[in-house]
């Protein structure tokens, strides 16, 4: 018990210091920093304009009005950015860690390296600084048109569905990037991936048929963010949709550790 | 005593995919074996200082991560303080340290005292040890001055002597080294070297070295192992590898002015092997036995400036000892 305490006080030790160690990093050039938050802002501009010039003309998308879709783009960009907290930069790091073979000095530290990979870009600060102006223009969309009153079955839901759906995203984005030990370049599978998590902007209902289970498995945003979106807007009652959700982060995460496993096994580093 | 490393018929291959039509490439990938550790055995004893030297492509840095668990071995045994480092144990990673003179462990953005941060937590050094072991090792490399600046902005010397004390920082029982003096100038690779004798000597810490610079190994290894195609070819100490060669001697003869070529080739190779030609100088490997009748010949010649006889130097032995390999 006291070495299980002893260990877990120097995994905390070390992840503070490796948020410390993160947000120095970034920090080390401010012109970048704030490039980057100028772009989640421009971003998120260009798409309200766009959600508003469309439900201007048709009124709904997929059922879901202008109310209806502040909530679920307030969803979706949640788990957006806690996936640019704890998931992009970390994949992205991971895998140019394998690929230039400074992956070498991650194994040589006596603490466990899934959980230096999984927190090598780990920013809460600079996540922060770029999601929060964002999210409070959909915070404060979302109160002015008063969309935001769900039941408590349908809070309870759909927060335990914004949790799966986050660490869905999280697993996801990594069992992918596990492929790097076989592959070694897999710089466009990760840029599809991203390009597939744009489904997450619509609601889950816009989808039909087999396309409708097909995106659960290829869009990670729609279900972290469709999902958490049909409980807290009250469209279903049924536990089903947050059974799929949790199936996927089951499967999702057994495949890291599996395939990761396999990876360490199969990893060659670079020569000197 | 007991060995800190045992290494029992260790051999790792990695797959190379063969060349073939995209198609093919991608649905029915074709792979040979190649082999860069061929069944090899040694073991290391606690306070040594062992040289693994090979050409290029020997297996050496191979060797190494297998050493570290960097590597998954093919087949065969590791035990390095009692641990297989595959199974990454704590208590083993707590106390080795590994140097790769061609890899940065330091992040570039961050000064190498905000790196060692990290360290210090990770390996859990208390803060008085902590501050203590970077003062005493920032001057013995003389980088006192450079600790706080953005790595990035450091020269290579300077970089390098900081991956050093992020190496040792946590003072390992073993210290690996891959090239640690590359690319670096002279005064920063005496300094390396003084200061990694000066650690193995005084606080007893076991290097493995790896370096295609003979001067690491002569002033840093007391014991040569050498590698050649994965295999391991010779296992002896530096003294040895020098006394099996010690039957040779190169004398370098200076003239006073340019040397007829033809005359002097003729003249010189009665006494042995011309090693090296200048317009003023000449270079022949004689047998020891031969050296007092060689030398009384060259004083007798015209124009002799200057005569001096030494050893063979050890990358002509490691040379020879290649040589021998590929031609067996």
């Amino acid at each position: 018990m006291k070495e299980r305490v002893t260990k877990l006080k120097l995994y905390a030790s070390v992840l503070v210091k490796k948020i410390v160690f993160a947000w120095q990093t970034e920090t080390a050039y401010a012109g970048n920093t704030v490039g980057e938050l100028l772009s989640t802002v421009f971003y998120n501009i260009t798409f309200l304009v766009f959600i508003d010039v469309i439900l201007k003309k048709f009124k709904l998308i997929a059922g879901y009005s202008f109310p209806d879709m502040m909530v679920l783009t307030l969803i979706s960009q949640t788990v957006f950015y806690a996936g640019l907290t704890f998931t992009y930069t970390s994949v992205e790091l991971f895998i140019k860690s394998v690929r230039d073979g400074s992956f070498d000095t991650l194994l040589l530290k006596p603490v466990s390296v899934l959980f230096q990979v999984m927190t090598l870009g780990i920013r809460p600060f600079s996540g922060a600084f770029f999601s929060i102006p964002p999210l409070l223009i959909y915070i404060f969309l979302v109160i002015q048109q008063n969309a935001f009153h769900p039941s408590m079955f349908g809070l309870i839901a759909g927060i335990g569905g914004l949790i799966m759906g986050i660490l869905f995203l999280h697993f996801f984005r990594f069992a992918f990037a596990m492929l790097v030990f076989k592959n070694k370049q897999i710089k466009n599978l990760l840029k599809t991936l991203e390009f597939l998590s744009e489904g997450g902007s619509y609601p889950y209902e816009a989808y039909k048929g087999i396309v409708k289970i097909a995106v659960l498995f290829l869009s990670p945003l729609l279900a972290g963010a469709g999902i958490p979106s049909l409980y807290f807007l009250d469209k279903t009652a049924s536990l089903i949709p947050l059974a799929i959700e949790a199936g996927l982060l089951i499967l999702f995460s057994t495949a890291t550790f599996c395939l990761w496993k396999q990876g360490l096994k199969a990893y060659e580093s670079t020569s000197s | 005593m007991k060995p800190v490393i045992k290494v029992k018929n260790l051999r790792k291959s990695f797959p190379v995919p063969i060349r073939q039509s995209f198609l093919k490439r991608i649905f029915t990938p074709k792979f040979e074996e190649v082999v860069a550790v061929n069944n090899i055995s040694f073991s290391i004893e606690a306070g040594e200082s062992v040289a693994l030297l090979g050409p290029n492509g020997a297996g050496k840095t191979t060797t190494m991560k297998m050493l570290t668990g960097i590597l998954y071995p093919t087949s065969g045994e590791i035990a390095v303080l009692g641990y297989e480092p595959t199974k990454r144990n704590t208590e083993m990673l707590r106390n080795i340290g590994f140097v790769m003179g061609n890899k940065s462990t330091l992040s570039m953005d961050l000064s190498p005292m905000q790196n060692y941060e990290i360290n210090k937590v990770i390996y859990n050094v208390d803060t008085v040890n902590f501050y203590n072991t970077i003062r005493e090792l920032s001057e013995i490399l003389e980088v006192d001055g450079h600790l706080n600046k953005q790595t990035r902005k450091l020269s290579l010397g300077q970089r390098m002597k900081a991956e050093m004390i992020n190496s040792i920082l946590h003072r390992p029982k073993i210290l690996f080294l891959d090239e640690p003096t590359i690319g670096l100038d002279i005064s920063s690779q005496n300094n390396i070297r003084t200061f990694l004798r000066k650690v193995n000597k005084e606080v007893g810490t076991t290097i493995i070295l790896t370096s295609h610079n003979m001067e690491d190994i002569e002033q840093v290894s007391d014991r040569v192992i050498i590698i050649n195609q994965g295999q391991l070819v010779y296992d002896h100490s530096l003294e040895m590898l020098k006394r099996t060669f010690s039957t040779k001697k190169y004398i370098k003869v200076i003239f006073s002015g340019k040397i007829n070529a033809t005359e002097i080739t003729k003249k010189f190779a009665t006494f042995g092997a011309i090693v090296e030609k200048r317009h003023d100088a000449v270079v022949v490997e004689i047998d020891k036995m031969n050296q007092s009748n060689a030398i009384s010949a060259i004083i007798n010649m015209e124009n002799v400036q200057d005569i001096d006889i030494e050893g063979i130097p050890l990358n002509k032995i490691i040379e020879t000892i290649f040589k021998k390999k590929i031609d067996n």
